[in-house]
């Protein structure tokens, strides 16, 4: 009986011990390997919003108009949506605003709900038929 | 082998398969695009991980039922050892197989053992518990079967085969080293069960959020693990004709009849303080959940048909004293522990709001269920295997 | 071998060893710690940052799930607290629903922007069990998409529910703080196309920072302080009795 204690908590130790350390000693290392790796990965994603300071490199005039009005907390790709294709391609048609597209795109702000605490409107009771951007610049 | 084997073999391996198949589909959908139920629309621990629950607990409750017999001397039990370790041999088996196919990424399941571990989370330490129970369980079996394993040797055929390959390695007083390892085996059943309840306890889920879950999976193990040996045994006295084992229930009934009065108890008190009006308003939300969107699946089957059925049965001389009142209420008590750990698992997650979405009521998708019948089958069929193949016979 | 070495030994070979690495191991010197100030009284419920995190993060659109969302409340104010009735409107997907006039029920109305709150103490890396979820040195919650097993143990743990699933990647995923962006010098996306500056980002360490500034000057609140995640997000205006 005195053997299978001893063998038995010899057994059960080096089970342990051997499991344990194994476990633990080798996932030191190797996690902060794939910890620094993922870091690595995560800022190669691709951009797809370039920025402001991108915008005014080239648009330098409708920034300075767009700062100085109403607009000033706006930023480009809020309205215009996603330039990565516009900064590579320098094309017009990847941001480019239809004039149909206004009443949308403007009522997504300006169009009056009861949590919404800027200047709005109620589209059957103001100016019908006739596109935003007929009477109100955008960029001011 | 009669008709009826054949049967039943057929029928579970189809089943089997069929469950094989759905969890196939659940990770690479290659026959029909689902909708990806398990995101915000829903909750992120299912069917499969209650399920792991059940057999992961249900181990530990037969382990700590056969030492009762095996270590602490409570005779009688003697005669179920074999039968309750190599069930909870396959139930752990079947159990680690559940989780490992649960989660999404099957193929990395081996980081959270091998090489890239947190000790930082309960979830590895529960990992590697089981583990290390699962590796002193089944030498510690093998050493319980040794003798009859020799004995088995010389009958001829396939389970001779498997008799002579365990007993490669020659080695005497088996019984003794068996006893040592029952007793580390079964402290490291107990650490592994209550890093399970620990897993829970540490979340925000005001469920589950709870010093002594940790108790009460050890608890609840042992309801469910009385209950199970008492089925199982039954089934294949029934079906081997047998009918030398009366005793043994009579002292099962002893051990599910306290354990489920504790549990009523405790599940009660549990309830109670997380539902009184000083508790925080989650904790009474995450109890109203339970009271009133799963009322039937909490006062029906977990309350009425898990506990106070089975009690009265075990405990009313005319049924309880009948091998046939045990069984049947320990069928009752195992369907009570199934919703149980439904409702643990499921309902404690409602209060969670995944991205702003409420979720108010959890329905399971086909695929689900099918996999997770197919697991129970594969356990039926994995406790069958281990009757013809080790020497699990009764001494008459 | 040096003394602070021969402990560092003893430690890997205990179970100890992440308390004591943490004692001896100094605390980096770091040149960059991020936070991110949202003002509740700007939101107008656009839903630029839903839609933009999306496209900036590929998160399915048609799917509830978002890095980022915008939660509303509808709110019957009454005494007692008991009787005032809150209706909740969620949005996190390509769809508005604050548009609609009949989804805001009664009388006093407000928007809460919500993403990942980068906790100090964040529940999801503690509980993570391969370590799929750490902090960078900027303080920054990341989740390692190549090591996460999908167990989801973290979408539990999340106390702000920030977390989800990604269905196309069979991986947890949250917000990063677009971390590909930031470390570039440019905003995250959502502080970038948000209409008002209810949104802003910058780095604590730096005095001339937009958010240093805020956080000087105004009074801010947390999310669920009582979780004890000590969060890198600040909400200014925030009627914490109500929000959930």
């Amino acid at each position: 009986m005195k053997k299978a204690v001893i063998f038995g908590l010899a057994f059960a130790a080096i089970v342990y011990i051997a499991l344990l350390s194994y476990v633990l000693i080798i996932s030191m290392p190797s996690k902060e390997e794939s910890k620094e790796k993922w870091i690595e990965t995560e800022k190669e994603k691709e951009i797809s919003f370039a920025g402001m300071d991108v915008c005014r490199e080239c648009h330098f005039e409708t920034y300075k108009v767009l700062m100085s009005g109403n607009h000033s907390t706006v930023s480009c790709e809020a309205c215009h949506w996603v330039g990565k294709e516009h900064v590579i391609k320098k094309d017009a048609e990847s941001v480019k605003i239809k004039r149909n597209e206004s009443w949308d795109l403007c009522l997504k702000c300006h169009l009056k709900t009861p949590a919404n605490k800027i200047k709005t409107i109620i589209p059957s009771e103001h100016a019908k038929g006739l596109y935003c951007v007929v009477c109100h610049e955008p960029h001011k | 082998m009669n008709g009826k084997e054949i049967t039943f073999i057929v029928v579970s391996l189809l089943i089997i398969f069929i469950g094989a198949l759905s969890i196939y589909q659940m990770h690479t959908q290659p026959i029909l695009p689902i909708e990806p139920y398990e995101t915000a629309l829903g909750i992120p621990w299912r069917l499969l991980v209650a399920q792991y629950v059940f057999f992961a607990v249900s181990a530990t409750g037969l382990c700590i039922v056969v030492s009762l017999g095996e270590l602490f001397g409570v005779k009688k039990l003697e005669k179920i050892a074999k039968e309750g370790l190599v069930m909870a041999l396959v139930m752990i088996l079947i159990g680690l197989m559940t989780i490992g196919l649960e989660i999404e990424q099957v193929m990395r399941g081996s980081y959270a053992m091998l090489g890239h571990t947190n000790p930082s989370s309960l979830m590895f330490w529960m990992i590697m518990f089981y583990v290390l129970y699962l590796i002193f369980l089944s030498f510690e079996t093998w050493f319980l079967l040794y003798d009859d394993l020799l004995i088995q040797a010389n009958e001829g055929g396939l389970r001779s085969f498997v008799a002579k390959l365990l007993t490669l390695i020659k080695i005497e007083n088996s019984k003794e080293y068996a006893k040592v390892l029952g007793m580390i085996k079964l402290v490291t059943a107990v650490i592994a069960t209550s890093t399970l309840g620990a897993l829970f306890s540490v979340t925000h889920l005001k469920l589950w959020h709870d010093p002594l879950l940790p108790i009460y999976f050890i608890l609840t193990a042992i309801v469910s693990g009385a209950a199970l040996i008492v089925i199982g045994v039954y089934l294949t006295d029934y079906f081997k004709g047998l009918n030398e084992r009366h005793e043994v229930f009579q002292t099962l009934r002893h051990v599910l009849v306290v354990s489920i009065i504790v549990t009523i108890l405790f599940t009660a008190w549990k309830l109670i303080i997380k539902a009184y009006p000083n508790s925080t308003l989650l904790s009474r939300m995450a109890v109203y959940n339970l009271m009133s969107d799963y009322a039937i699946n909490f006062w029906v089957f977990e309350f009425l048909i898990g506990l106070i059925l089975p009690l009265m049965l075990l405990i009313l001389p005319k049924t309880g004293q009948k091998i046939e009142g045990i069984f049947v209420s320990s069928l009752l008590v195992i369907t009570g522990m199934v919703f149980c750990r439904i409702d643990h698992v499921v309902v404690g997650q409602l209060t969670m709001k995944i991205s702003g979405i409420d979720v108010t009521f959890v329905s399971f998708h086909p695929l689900e269920i099918l996999s997770s019948i197919g697991f129970v089958a594969l356990f039926v069929f994995g406790y069958y295997l281990a009757h013809k193949l080790l020497p699990l016979g009764v001494e008459v | 071998m040096k003394r602070r070495d021969f402990i560092k030994l003893i430690a890997t070979l205990t179970i100890s060893a992440p308390i004591v690495k943490a004692l001896t191991t100094q605390e980096q010197e770091t040149d960059k710690s991020y936070a991110f100030v949202v003002d509740v009284n700007k939101c107008i419920g656009c839903g630029n940052c839903v839609i933009a995190c999306k496209v900036e993060n590929d998160v399915p659109m048609d799917l509830p799930i978002a890095r980022t969302w915008v939660e509303g409340y509808s709110i019957d104010e009454n005494v007692p607290l008991s009787k005032t009735k809150v209706q909740k409107i969620v949005m996190n997907t390509a769809k508005n629903p604050f548009l609609d006039k009949k989804n805001w029920r009664y009388s006093k109305n407000f928007l809460v922007p919500k993403l990942c709150n980068h906790c100090a103490n964040a529940p999801c890396v503690n509980v993570c069990p391969v370590y799929a979820r750490f902090h960078t040195k900027e303080g920054v919650v990341l989740v390692d998409k190549n090591t996460c097993i999908g167990c989801k143990y973290c979408i539990v743990a999340c106390p702000y529910g920030a977390t989800f699933l990604n269905p196309e990647e069979k991986v947890t995923d949250k917000c990063t703080f677009c971390f590909h962006r930031i470390t570039k010098g440019l905003k995250p996306a959502c502080v970038e196309v948000c209409p008002t500056g209810a949104r802003s980002f910058g780095d604590l360490n730096d005095k001339e920072s937009i958010v240093y500034k805020i956080l000087k000057e105004k009074e801010f609140s947390v999310l669920k302080p009582e979780e004890g995640t000590l969060p890198r997000v600040f909400y200014l205006g925030l009627e914490e009795y109500l929000v959930e």
